[in-house]
C-alpha cells in the first residue's frame, strides 16, 4: 500500500514535471531519431513509461536525467527491436575518401545537405549521437551522461571525440566538394606523327 | 571523476565542455597559446557546439497532448483526503508490487471508487505492435475481462488502444477481424481506438490502413491514454 500511495503522489508530481520537460525531451528525441513522428512517438513512450514508474522517483531534484534514461532505454529497445527504427541507421560517410563517381552538381547538394547540422548529426551511430546531444545540447556533465546511459565516463569521452570529430570533418572540411582539377581533362600535347 | 590525459591535444573536448578543473584549465590555456592548431581545433569544435545549440533550440515543438493542468492542480489540493480515506478504509488488495498503472485522477472520489470497484471496472489496453504473441496476449485479456462480468456489477469498461504496428490489429485483413468484430458485436462496454497519428504516418508512407467498423481514431494514443489514466483507468501494455 506503501506503494501505491507513493506511486499516486509521485504521479500528481510527474504530471507538472512533464509538462515542463516537454519540449526539452522532444528536441533531444528529435536530434536522436531525426524523424518528427519518431520523436513523438519516443516522447509519447517516455511519458508513459515515467508514469507507470511514479514510485521508483526518490526525487525530484534530478528529474530530468531520470526522464532522459528511460528515453534512452526506449530509444536503444527500439533502435534494436523495431524495423521502422533501424531504417534510421545512417551510413557513416567516410570523408576521406575521394569521390570520383559523383558529379560535382550532386556532391554539391550532398555537400549542402551535410551542412545541415541535424542532418550531420543523422550520420553518426547511435550511441554517438545519444552522447553529443545530451553533452551539447542538455548540458550535462560526463558524469551525468555516463549516468543516463550506464556507461562508464571514459566511454562517454571517447564517444564524445569520435562524434565531434566526425561533425568536425562533414561540417567543415571542403574534401567532401572534389578538387576541381580532379575533373579536368589535362591535354597533353603529343607528336602528331 | 573524468580520465584526462597528459597531452593537451586530448583534453580539447573537456575544456570546451568545462570539465576541466581550474588548474588543468590554466595548464590547457598555455598549452594554446603555444600551438595554433590547437587553438584552431578549439574555436571549430566551440562553433560546431554552439551551432547544434542554436539549431536545436529553433525546432518546433509540436504541441503536447493536454495533461488537464488544472485537473493536476485539483488532484493536489484533494491528495491528503483522499490518501486519509483510503487508510480508513483499510483496503489492503492494492497493496500487490506488480499492480497495473492506475488512476491518477483528482479528488477524494477516486479512494473510494477504487474501494467500491476492487475489478477495476475500467481498463484501457494498450498495444503498439503486431506480434502475434502480444496481440493474442491483449485479445485474450480483453474477452477475459468482458466475460467476467460478476452479476449485479457495472459493466467493465474495456478500451483497446492501439499505436505503431498495433493499428495493425484493427485492420480489415487483419486475421484477428472475426474475433474482433465478434466482440464488438458482443459487448457494447468496449471501445477501440486506432492512434490518429499513426494511422497518418501509415497513409503518408503510401499504405494506408483501412480500419474495420466502430474503431475511433479522432486522436493520437497518447492523448487517449493519459486522458484515461487521469480519469482512474487502469492501464496494461501488451
Amino acid at each position: 500500500m506503501r506503494n501505491w500511495v507513493k506511486l499516486k503522489s509521485n504521479q500528481v508530481k510527474l504530471n507538472a514535471v512533464l509538462e515542463s520537460h516537454y519540449a526539452n525531451l522532444y528536441r533531444i528525441a528529435y536530434a536522436w531519431c531525426q524523424e518528427e513522428t519518431l520523436a513523438q512517438d519516443l516522447v509519447q513512450d517516455t511519458m508513459v513509461k515515467a508514469l507507470q514508474r511514479a514510485d521508483q522517483i526518490v526525487s525530484f531534484e534530478n528529474i530530468d536525467r531520470w526522464l532522459c534514461k528511460i528515453m534512452h532505454n526506449l530509444f536503444y529497445d527500439n533502435c534494436r527491436h523495431k524495423a521502422r527504427w533501424q531504417q534510421l541507421t545512417v551510413e557513416e560517410i567516410d570523408l576521406d575518401e575521394q569521390p570520383h563517381s559523383e558529379s560535382i552538381e550532386a556532391l554539391y547538394i550532398k555537400k549542402q545537405t551535410i551542412n545541415n547540422i541535424h542532418h550531420a548529426i543523422g550520420t553518426l551511430p547511435f550511441d554517438q549521437r545519444e552522447v553529443i546531444i545530451l553533452v551539447d545540447l542538455q548540458g550535462y556533465t560526463y558524469q551525468e551522461v555516463a549516468e543516463v546511459m550506464e556507461v562508464p565516463v571514459g566511454t562517454v569521452m571517447s564517444r564524445l571525440s569520435r562524434a565531434r570529430q566526425k561533425l568536425k570533418k562533414q561540417v567543415t572540411s571542403e574534401r567532401f566538394i572534389p578538387n576541381y582539377m580532379n575533373n579536368v581533362v589535362k591535354l597533353k600535347k603529343g607528336n602528331k606523327s | 571523476m573524468t580520465k584526462l590525459h597528459n597531452n593537451p591535444a586530448e583534453n580539447v573536448h573537456a575544456y570546451i565542455d568545462g570539465e576541466l578543473s581550474a588548474g588543468e584549465r590554466d595548464a590547457f590555456e598555455e598549452a594554446m597559446q603555444l600551438d595554433e592548431s590547437l587553438k584552431e581545433e578549439v574555436c571549430e569544435l566551440r562553433k560546431i557546439k554552439q551551432q547544434m545549440l542554436e539549431h536545436y533550440q529553433k525546432v518546433e515543438v509540436p504541441p503536447m497532448p493536454k495533461l488537464e493542468r488544472k485537473s493536476s492542480e485539483r488532484m493536489q489540493r484533494y491528495w491528503p483526503i483522499a490518501a486519509s480515506l483510503f487508510l480508513a478504509f483499510g483496503v489492503g488488495f492494492l497493496a500487490a508490487k506488480d499492480m497495473p498503472l492506475n488512476s491518477v485522477t483528482s479528488g477524494s472520489g477516486v479512494v473510494l471508487k477504487v474501494a467500491e470497484n476492487q475489478q477495476n471496472d475500467k481498463v484501457i489496453l494498450h498495444i503498439d505492435s503486431d506480434q502475434p504473441q502480444r496481440v493474442n496476449a491483449l485479445l485474450q485479456k480483453a474477452s477475459m475481462m468482458l466475460q467476467s462480468q460478476p452479476p449485479g456489477a457495472h459493466p467493465v469498461q474495456v478500451e483497446i488502444v492501439a499505436n505503431d504496428h498495433g493499428i495493425d490489429l484493427f485492420e480489415k485483413g487483419n486475421r484477428n477481424r472475426a474475433a474482433i468484430i465478434a466482440l464488438l458485436a458482443k459487448y457494447d462496454n468496449l471501445k477501440l481506438v486506432a492512434c490518429q497519428r499513426a494511422l497518418e504516418r501509415r497513409a503518408q508512407s503510401g499504405h494506408p490502413v483501412q480500419l474495420i467498423d466502430h474503431v475511433e481514431s479522432d486522436r493520437p494514443a497518447l492523448e487517449e491514454i493519459v486522458d484515461k489514466m487521469k480519469k482512474g483507468w487502469t492501464y496494461y501494455r501488451f
